[in-house]
């Protein structure tokens, strides 16, 4: 029999006020003191309750000890000195005594327990900052690194990079022919050993004032140079490398002038290379009337490397130099034209349009006449074919950076196609396909920075619109504009392969919850995964660790894969459906486009669900004819899954008279627009519960 | 390129403590590492008040920030603000306002990408990466033109950071930099440390931060008045950060001298 407390409510707000002042003077809580008094106030209620509760319980102490820990409480002292003043204020007050020391006890385990999980959390959180961190400041220090690269290796100047003892760590290429010996044999020599006069090790060598010197070669000639050294130093400020610049003063004069050609023309063919092209075009656009039309062709030659290969360099070098010169001459007497060699075996023609200048498939054929002639050297007779991408344009409309890059582009198309093909640029598809690209390559960095989220679409039975199940698919949140959506992009990178066991954990870790708001017999969640997905050996894996980690029946669970990659046998495809169905997940396959060898599959492989690919090609179904030929096959093919024992669902469903069209039509369930999402599971539960449908996605307020 | 790893720059130097992971020790955080404590351990030594002086000037953020909502601004741009611990502007603003903007600085990596993941779902709050010390680099980034409006008062917050500011870096050119693009009725809100309250603490406490990536220099009262050129300073002026417009019935009774930080709140005329 438990003491009855002297004063059940006793001095409950002398006791507030005691315990306010500990923690004030104990921890930044950051709110004001009335929210604060109102938080003790109600922690001192649940510990009083739990004192004179019969029976006793312990729980409420752990409940406040964790509700510490979320408002804040917890500076170096905040808990001792909270547990002495309560202590003293519940003895007061008259509380059973070996209660009150339990119950303290149990705010104290509580309040070790959630902070222990606080910690961990916020050490998690750190482990990901700085996996975020490292990654940017790896990108910094790649392009750090290769813009010194790039400086180190063209140079004109010799560069030698030493350790402190003055040995030679790294040098440029520059070094090497100054000094004329080969690269590999400098390394581990000091510089002084190369100079005549053999005060090589004076002092002070990194001194940083210019020095004057003489290199001995090995032939025994002798050259002036001009050295400069710094030192490098780490932040406690040690030296840790020299860098030093030798300039060769004999060859100066005479290679400002050659090197001025040489950097912008093709010592094989005598054209401009990439660079002097890209300036050069500059020059010609803004000379050329605004109105003034200019085509430009970049050409790939194919099956160059065969070429090499077979014939030796010398024959590809001879073939190239060949290619440069007909081109060259084929423009010969445009009044503005320009022919270069922009990469290995890639040239490129810039022809302002002039009365004269044939249409685009014209100006294809001429190139390709010129190339196709066999150039013979006395046994063989080589001869080219060449891909070709192609721009036409008003000289205003672009840049030279612009237009080259167009063409570029245009030359990828033809290539996609084959050898010897030819495409003209197209604005359209091109900035599509530059939307797509840079949308899909920053996939992977907003997967790891934690941007990318599994977001909910409600799957609904036609019938009745009932919620049945939800299908979980990857999200972007605040993704601009009509893009594929992120599984489509993954797919394209290939990072799809990787989404698959995240996307998998992530959402069974949810099914608790679809299990409740879903009390029917069927699957409650629903995973569709890419061809790429389908195909992974590892699926089946995945889906059993998902499966272990929420402790749930497999049957909950809808894996639905990709129907082309099982009937192609793509990979593990087939392996994983049928393992898929041993683990009694259920299956089925989306983007189902009918036919009998299908329809056998889906018997065969006793799939439960078909997702049906758009049968109208984007067309309304509820708009066509009732006879369409479209519109009875369908009909057909919905009949015919239903007779091997599947239901039939559909995706992309647009509003309620598209759903009710494919109700009328046998389909079971429909996922889409009209039934609102992706969402976050919230919005989900929130709907069903309230029997309206999901908000679409949330735009964030600019 | 091996031997070249240590030419170049390198990222992250865990092995270098941050003022910014030591400020979150202080407060009770669990985001910071063994380096980081271990400079905490040797700052409370030097300073035993540390934790005090640390929740003193959290709380003086917080009651400044309230006191700019009360003033109508809606716009805060917060330097050098650190690991999000407890009581983080936005969620003071925003729980004020939910139509409060927030951009913070931070130049410490760490502090950047933690910051940014913190900051994901919130649409009104977000981060730039620069040096506090150049100010063009933070007014001129698209985040900071984005969210904040320069035609309406905004909310310059620096508190505890501008004792990282060496004088050779111009302190009063760097707060007016700050001042100059920003309308009347805008406000700046400013604590440091100071030498003026316990010397030799704060002696020591300088001696133990010249091993960090973050030194300090303390100012004495009349240097921090200085630094509020074009300010009007609100009641009670440049005082211990206890003593601005306290929550009476929060005092806890320390000797506010002993807070060892000056604070004021100052109104752009």
């Amino acid at each position: 029999m438990p003491t009855r407390p002297v004063a059940p409510d006793g001095d409950q707000e002398t006791l507030v006020r005691s315990w306010l002042r500990v923690v004030a003077s104990t921890a930044y809580v950051p709110r004001s003191a009335q929210d604060l008094a109102a938080l003790l106030a109600s922690m001192l209620a649940t510990l009083t309750a739990a004192l004179v509760a019969e029976p006793f319980d312990t729980g409420p102490g752990s409940e406040v000890g964790a509700r510490m820990v979320t408002g804040a409480l917890t500076g170096e002292e905040t808990l001792s000195r909270s547990l002495a003043v309560l202590a003293g204020g519940l003895l007061a007050a008259g509380h059973h005594p070996e209660r009150v020391v339990v119950l303290l006890a149990a705010v104290s385990s509580g309040y070790a327990a959630a902070l222990r999980a606080r910690t961990l959390e916020q050490q998690e959180d750190m482990k990901r900052a700085m996996l975020g961190a490292a990654r940017l400041a790896e990108q910094g220090r790649k392009d750090t690194e290769y813009r010194f690269r790039e400086v180190f290796t063209a140079s004109a100047i010799g560069i030698a990079i030493t350790g402190v003892d003055g040995r030679f760590l790294e040098t440029n290429p520059a070094l090497a022919t100054i000094l004329d010996r080969e690269q590999e044999d400098l390394r581990g020599h000091l510089l002084g050993e190369y100079f005549l006069d053999q005060e090589a090790d004076r002092p002070d060598p990194a001194s940083s004032a210019p020095d004057r010197r003489r290199v001995v070669r090995p032939d025994g000639d002798t050259a002036w140079v001009l050295v400069n050294n710094s030192v490098v130093r780490d932040d406690s400020g040690e030296p840790v490398y020299r860098v030093s610049m030798v300039q060769d003063l004999s060859e100066l004069e005479l290679l400002g002038t050659r090197l001025t050609h040489q950097s912008l023309h093709d010592a094989l063919t005598g054209l401009p290379n990439r660079l002097h092209f890209q300036s050069r075009l500059e020059v010609l656009l803004g000379q050329a009337h605004p109105a003034a039309g200019v085509t430009l062709l970049c050409l790939d030659l194919d099956a160059f490397g065969l070429v090499n290969t077979t014939h030796g360099h010398a024959a590809g070098d001879r073939l190239l130099r060949a290619v440069a010169h007909r081109l060259a001459a084929m423009v010969e007497d445009e009044p503005a034209a320009l022919v270069a060699r922009v990469g290995g075996d890639e040239f490129a023609v810039f022809v302002v349009d002039g009365p004269s200048t044939p249409d685009i498939p014209g100006l294809v054929a001429l190139v390709r006449a010129e190339l196709t002639e066999p150039d013979y050297d006395g046994k063989i007779g080589l001869a080219a074919t060449a891909s070709i991408g192609v721009v036409r344009c008003a000289a205003a409309d672009v840049d030279s950076a612009e237009l080259f890059r167009a063409a570029d582009a245009a030359l990828h198309r033809a290539k996609a196609v084959g050898p010897d093909q030819w495409a003209v640029h197209d604005p359209h598809v091109d900035r599509r396909a530059r939307r797509v690209g840079a949308a899909a390559t920053s996939l992977p960095s907003a997967w790891e920075l934690g941007e990318l989220v599994v977001a909910y679409r409600p799957v609904v039975r036609l019938t009745d619109r009932a919620v049945v199940r939800v299908s979980a698919v990857p999200h972007l949140p605040g993704a601009r504009g009509a893009l594929p959506p992120p599984a489509e992009l993954a797919e394209q990178t290939g990072l799809s392969v990787a989404l698959a066991p995240w996307l998998l954990r992530e959402a069974a870790g949810q099914l608790p919850v679809w299990q409740e708001l879903f009390p029917g017999a069927g699957p409650v969640l629903r995973v569709t995964l890419t061809r790429a997905q389908t195909a992974d050996a590892d699926l089946v894996g995945a889906v059993s660790r998902a499966l272990a980690q929420a402790a749930l029946p497999a049957h909950l669970l809808e894996v639905v894969l990709d129907t082309a990659a099982v009937r192609d046998a793509h990979g593990d495809a087939r392996d994983n459906l049928r393992t898929l169905g041993d683990l009694g997940v259920g299956r089925g396959l989306h983007g189902f486009t009918g036919g009998p060898a299908l329809v056998e599959l889906v018997e065969r492989f006793g799939v439960g669900a078909v997702l049906l690919a758009d049968p109208f090609d984007g067309w309304r179904p509820d708009w066509l004819p009732g006879n369409a030929v479209a519109v009875r096959a369908t009909a057909e093919l919905i009949a015919a899954v239903g007779s091997v024992g599947a239901e039939v669902g559909v995706v992309g469903v647009r509003d309620q008279a598209e759903a009710a069209w494919w109700a009328a039509r046998g389909a079971s369930t429909g996922e889409g627009p009209a039934f609102g999402g992706p969402v976050g599971v919230p919005d989900v539960v929130r709907a069903v519960r309230g029997g309206n449908p999901p908000p679409s996605e949330r735009i964030a307020p600019t | 390129m091996a031997e070249l790893a240590g030419w170049v720059p390198e990222g992250i130097d865990l092995e270098r403590p941050s003022a910014a992971r030591l400020y979150d020790y202080l407060l009770g955080g669990g985001h910071n590492f063994r380096h980081d404590r271990e400079l905490a351990h040797r700052f409370l030594e030097a300073q035993p008040n540390a934790r005090e002086i640390a929740r003193h000037n959290r709380a003086f953020l917080r009651r400044s920030v309230l006191l700019m909502v009360e003033q109508g601004v809606r716009q805060f741009l917060d330097l050098g603000s650190g690991i999000p611990t407890v009581g983080n502007v936005h969620e003071i603003a925003q729980d004020a306002d939910p139509g409060a903007r927030v951009v913070y600085v931070d130049y410490e990596e760490v502090a950047y990408a933690h910051s940014m993941l913190m900051l994901r779902d919130n649409p009104l709050a977000t981060i730039v990466q620069a040096d506090l010390t150049r100010p063009e680099q933070v007014l001129d980034a698209p985040q900071t033109r984005e969210l904040l409006d320069f035609d309406r008062p905004i909310g310059l917050l620096m508190a505890g950071v501008f004792h990282f500011v060496p004088e050779d870096k111009d302190p009063a050119g760097i707060v007016a930099r700050y001042r100059d693009p920003m309308v009347a009725g805008s406000h700046l809100a400013f604590s440091q440390f100071t030498r003026d309250l316990m010397p030799s603490a704060m002696d020591r406490v300088v001696e133990v931060m010249k091993t960090s990536r973050d030194p300090m220099f303390p100012r004495s009262h009349a240097e921090i008045t200085a630094l509020f050129d074009g300010y009007e300073i609100l009641e009670p002026g440049i005082v211990p950060t206890a003593l601005w417009r306290p929550d009476a019935t929060l005092d806890d009774g320390d000797d506010p001298d002993r807070a060892g930080i000056y604070a004021g709140v100052g109104r752009k005329a």
